[in-house]
């Protein structure tokens, strides 16, 4: 029998965090938010094995940011697209934090992105940053650090501090 | 501690995440039984159709070692700029190019051609690179497409370009490997979930059938093919199958070798082959500047 309530409350309990760093991988909630939907019916799919591992919330992870970003233009963006084409109108318009967060995120290189996104949205100690993308862990602090000083340029965030402290 | 002013910034992502709405927990199981239903259904349907021989799961190429061969010697690694393609090769304007650099990278053709294989019951098993570079180039943001099927805030990248630097071993063996790869994925249905509208309020399996196939090669380099991969209508998966999205326009890979360089330069989809051509051979004579043995 699976374990069913173990992937439940494994399924609400981190569902929200992956989805923060896959957004901040890509810039896109919707995307985002169908990569991390789509993690999770394969972690399902797997559980009795995914379930297993002492980490599984790392299995969804990349799995999520895997679909998240090795799209070209996915299959879902495009019948978003086609089904609202002439219905523009009702599509939301973005806020303007919205527009500055998406815009700054998307001029970051990707190894600063994915720093940023594990370190402040998944909440992870620099070393397991370091761990988890296999880069020394004043690489890390380093990418850390451009990050967060190109977002306070383009957030006009000012007076930041170094990460140096922050393993 | 994370100092202020980054709470303030993930209190501005998080903010944002608020918007999300998630399928229930039987949803996500019901939908996963779903699959795996309609997987097993379609093994069985290609084994008593398509004859699809068993052999073919352990086809594929093993992952090769990354040290160049005895006696290969490697008079330059690393991979400058001027190998890679320039904005002022692309016949529209772009911005700046974003350029990553690595060390033992996959080879990846095409990530969707990945899933194929691992739908298919394979592994891709990509090729293992010593080095690389990566670039990719995007429209200026007041330059965007108008093909009406571009999100108004899309990422509008017009062009990638990966290039690794491979082992003399490979040098004999890349090509024969790529050509197996896209023979497995002649054809296949892929099956993945998303939400029809913004506001995450109803979901679907999105299915299409998608294909691959080389269309061209020796071209370009001293090795080239140029990969056709096509994607049908996208239907809706339940018992109607009601059409969500029109068949997308070809969109073609390209990959060449010049001497111990590899490109994979694919472009924004409807771009046609003869374009593709035209830059796959620019970008082989730009990767003389690197390769070895010097051209």
């Amino acid at each position: 029998m699976a374990d069913v309530e173990g992937f439940d409350e494994f399924y609400r309990g981190s569902r929200q965090r992956l989805l923060g760093y896959v957004y901040v991988l890509t810039g896109d909630l919707t995307e985002a938010q169908d990569a991390v939907q789509e993690a999770f019916i394969r972690a399902w799919q797997r559980w009795s094995t995914v379930g297993g591992y002492d980490d599984p919330e790392a299995w969804v992870r990349v799995v999520a940011a895997r679909i998240a970003v090795s799209r070209w233009r996915s299959l879902r963006s495009r019948a978003r697209a086609y089904l609202r084409h002439g219905a523009v109108d009702n599509v939301p318009e973005p806020t303007t934090d919205t527009v500055e967060v998406v815009a700054a995120l998307r001029r970051l290189p990707e190894e600063q992105r994915v720093a940023i996104a594990l370190y402040y949205l998944v909440g992870m100690p620099v070393a397991d940053v370091a761990r988890e993308t296999g880069a020394p862990v004043g690489t890390v602090k380093a990418r850390l650090a451009r990050g967060r000083a190109a977002l306070a340029g383009l957030l006009a965030v000012s007076d930041l501090e170094e990460v140096t402290g922050a393993a | 501690m994370r100092p202020d002013d980054d709470i303030s910034l993930v209190e501005r992502v998080q903010q944002e995440l608020r918007a999300a709405r998630w399928l229930d927990t039987a949803e996500v199981r019901a939908v996963a039984r779903r699959r795996s239903r309609l997987r097993a259904a379609a093994v069985a349907v290609g084994v008593a159709v398509l004859s699809i021989p068993l052999m073919a799961v352990v086809a594929l190429p093993s992952r090769q070692a990354t040290t160049p061969a005895e006696g290969g010697a490697i008079t330059r690694a690393e991979i400058p700029f001027e190998a890679l393609l320039q904005p002022e090769d692309l016949p529209m304007e772009v911005d700046a190019p974003t350029v990553n650099a690595g060390l033992a990278e996959p080879i990846v053709i095409n990530p969707e051609l990945a899933r194929c294989l691992e739908a298919k019951g394979m592994s891709p098993d990509w090729d293992t690179s010593r080095y690389s570079r990566s670039q990719f180039m995007t429209r200026p943001d007041e330059v965007r497409g108008e093909d009406g099927m571009a999100l108004k805030d899309d990422l509008s990248i017009v062009l990638i370009q990966d290039v690794y630097r491979i082992t003399p071993e490979m040098e004999r063996t890349l090509f024969a490997g790529i050509d197996r790869r896209v023979e497995h994925c002649l054809a296949w249905e892929s099956i993945e979930i998303g939400s029809i509208n913004d506001d995450m309020t109803e979901w679907a399996d999105f299915h299409a059938m998608q294909s691959w196939a080389v269309v061209d090669r020796q071209f370009a380099g001293d090795e080239s093919v140029l990969i056709r991969h096509t994607v049908g209508e996208t239907r809706r998966g339940d018992a109607n199958g009601e059409v969500l999205a029109a068949p997308m326009p070809p969109n073609v890979i390209a990959v060449v070798r010049v001497g111990d360089l590899v490109t994979v330069v694919g472009v924004e989809s409807g771009t046609s082959e003869s374009e593709l051509r035209r830059l796959a051979t620019i970008a082989a004579g730009r990767l003389c500047v690197a390769a070895n043995p010097a051209c």
